[in-house]
């Protein structure tokens, strides 16, 4: 039987609350995250704010004229309580009697049986187009050097496996990706770019992401992906979700540019479709 | 229908409300007023909603004129203004416009708006508000993101913006209230511990409040960069990327000190040793480059129970003809 760390909710200002999953990172906790995250919005309130979720984290902000750090604390742990099995010993944060889980569709290329499914709503599996031309993966030379393999592998090993979405954090839309080929794993930039091109899939650290809109930022830069993957004026602007297992996709110049043309995006079954052609 | 005209438009002039809260989970921070009180109280004074859209400038104003008569309210820092133009409003013309007055403008009569005296922002408020889209139901521009306000960036010459329907409560007309102005004295900004302030350990929380801090140039909606007092961590932990709230103070790897403002990332690695008060935001949002900032700790009940009074006397602006 898995044992998880109680979570812990500490003040992070006069107006917010950091609920912890623990300190490491892992499936426990983003699964443990998306569960909370879950209950939270199964119980809506007016006095929230933001949340910001994280790898083993969820920071919830809240009106300050509404609720006192006493109300929010207490809140808080009533969803906590509702996160946990029933018959818990009262006024304790003890742990989950199983480990966690996504429940996920099968993979036709997956040998590992289907996991049980959970309340939670089902995670999607998504394919992305991602175009790795030296033109676009700006960094692709120099991890390639950095590393000692050729730029081939880099790309090979970049679009191997099934990333997990941990959470979108940082700026509009981007996914911090768990599951790099640890081979790959390399520094951030001395020095960030002022500017990087929306769609700029990228590593930092241990990390994978996408840049869904230009930003200042300093991954280092493997290529870039034509589909867009957050339009503020659509609903729900962000394409990606908390545990959806991404697969990224090589593809040539002329299928980046066909994509890009169409502006592609997911639907909410994490299927490509062209928007407007 | 009415319409604001840009002459000019100054260094960083963009369209704000009250921000966008909500959209954290998707990695948008809420941007908004960098002073929201002066935001807030302006919009009161002309009878708007606190949450209407206004003009943000930054250091410089610009110039700008209204096709129909409008009233209009100064609100924040203290910067150069003046009415230009129309003969028929003499009397007015050269005068300087002062801060938190309503005042009335002729159609096409220009407000000319120079360099802050004071502080770093000051607010443009028109009565019935600046009409753009609401992008996740706020009109705020989301600088770094080009996100909202108009066109998602800063105002340019030649730029013009529908004016909004007049609400019904008339302007404030008493004067105006002792304790807007005590809001911008100079006093400490008050802080609140941190998430990670067991980190640093009680020499270097005496250290952030030994001395003041200096505003480096790099500062912006994003973040207040400081110099001062280096803050060493005891330990080499590293932390896990974890979300991160208004006026969070992190402290980079040289130990120096950056206050997460209104565009902040959504989440981030840097341990934060303390976090400005919810009733001091206003106080950051009025820091220019080079001002010196001096921190003060203070107790999660007396932050509150600040801001609340606050709140409080912000709700008497409501009230219309000030009775």
């Amino acid at each position: 039987m898995f044992t998880h760390e109680p979570p812990r909710i500490l003040a992070a200002s006069d107006h917010s609350l950091l609920v912890r999953f623990g300190t490491a990172l892992g499936e426990p906790a983003r699964v443990r995250v998306r569960q909370f995250l879950h209950a939270l919005e199964m119980q809506p309130t007016a006095a929230i704010r933001n949340v910001h979720p994280a790898y083993a984290s969820v920071l919830v902000s809240f009106d300050l004229v509404q609720w006192s750090l006493d109300d929010a604390n207490e809140f808080l742990n009533q969803v906590l309580d509702s996160v946990a099995p029933a018959g818990r010993a009262a006024g304790t944060r003890d742990a989950l009697p199983v480990e966690p889980r996504d429940a996920l569709p099968p993979d036709p290329r997956s040998t590992v049986p289907p996991e049980p499914r959970t309340a939670l709503p089902p995670a999607r599996r998504i394919g992305l187009p991602v175009c790795y031309d030296l033109e676009f993966g700006l960094d692709l030379r120099d991890l390639a050097a950095l590393h000692g393999m050729p730029v081939t592998e880099v790309v090979e090993l970049h679009a191997a496996p099934e990333y997990v979405v941990h959470f979108l954090g940082f700026s509009p839309g981007f996914p911090y990706l768990g599951g790099l080929d640890a081979r790959l794993a390399t520094p951030r930039l001395a020095t960030p770019r002022t500017q990087i091109p929306a769609g700029s899939v990228a590593i930092g650290g241990a990390q994978t992401g996408i840049y869904p809109m230009a930003s200042p930022g300093g991954w280092r830069i493997m290529g870039r992906t034509p589909v867009s993957l957050f339009d503020a004026r659509a609903w729900p602007p962000a394409k990606l979700r908390i545990g959806d297992r991404i697969r990224f996709e090589p593809v040539a110049r002329d299928e980046f540019e066909r994509l890009a043309s169409r502006r592609s995006t997911l639907d909410a079954d994490g299927r490509l479709t062209g928007g407007e052609a | 229908m009415n319409f604001l005209n840009v002459h000019t438009a100054g260094l960083l002039t963009t369209v704000q409300d009250c921000g966008r809260p909500g959209a954290a989970h998707w990695g948008v921070s809420a941007s908004g007023a960098a002073d929201g009180l002066a935001l807030r109280a302006g919009n009161l004074l002309l009878g708007n909603r606190e949450n209407t859209p206004a003009l943000e400038m930054t250091l410089v104003g610009g110039g700008f004129s209204f096709e129909a008569e409008t009233q209009i309210v100064l609100a924040g820092a203290d910067f150069e203004a003046q009415l230009a133009g129309a003969d028929f409003e003499a009397q007015l013309a050269g005068a300087d416009v002062k801060p938190w007055r309503v005042i009335t403008l002729a159609p096409g009569q220009e407000l000319r708006i120079g360099a802050a005296r004071t502080g770093a922002r000051c607010y443009l408020c028109v009565r019935g508000g600046l009409d753009v889209p609401r992008i996740l139901e706020s009109a705020s521009t989301h600088v770094v993101t080009h996100l909202g306000g108009l066109e998602g960036r800063a105002l340019r010459a030649g730029d013009r913006i529908a004016v909004g329907a007049a609400p019904a409560r008339a302007p404030w007309n008493a004067p105006i209230p002792a304790w807007l102005h005590q809001a911008y004295s100079p006093r400490a900004i008050r802080v609140t511990r941190g998430p990670q302030w067991d980190w640093f350990g009680p020499e270097a929380e005496a250290a952030f409040v030994s001395a003041p801090y200096m505003v480096r140039e790099q500062s912006n909606r994003m973040g207040i960069r400081l110099t001062g007092p280096v803050l060493t961590q005891l330990t080499d932990e590293s932390l896990l990327t974890e979300g991160v709230s208004l006026g969070a103070i992190q402290i980079d790897g040289t130990g120096q000190p950056i206050v997460l403002f209104v565009e902040h990332q959504t989440t981030g690695g840097y341990p934060k040793l303390a976090n400005v008060c919810s009733v001091d935001f206003h106080r950051l949002g009025q820091l220019r480059p080079r001002d010196r900032v001096q921190f003060e700790f203070v107790s999660f009940a007396i932050a509150r129970g600040a801001f609340l009074e606050q709140e409080a006397l912000l709700k008497r602006l409501q009230n219309g003809s000030g009775t």
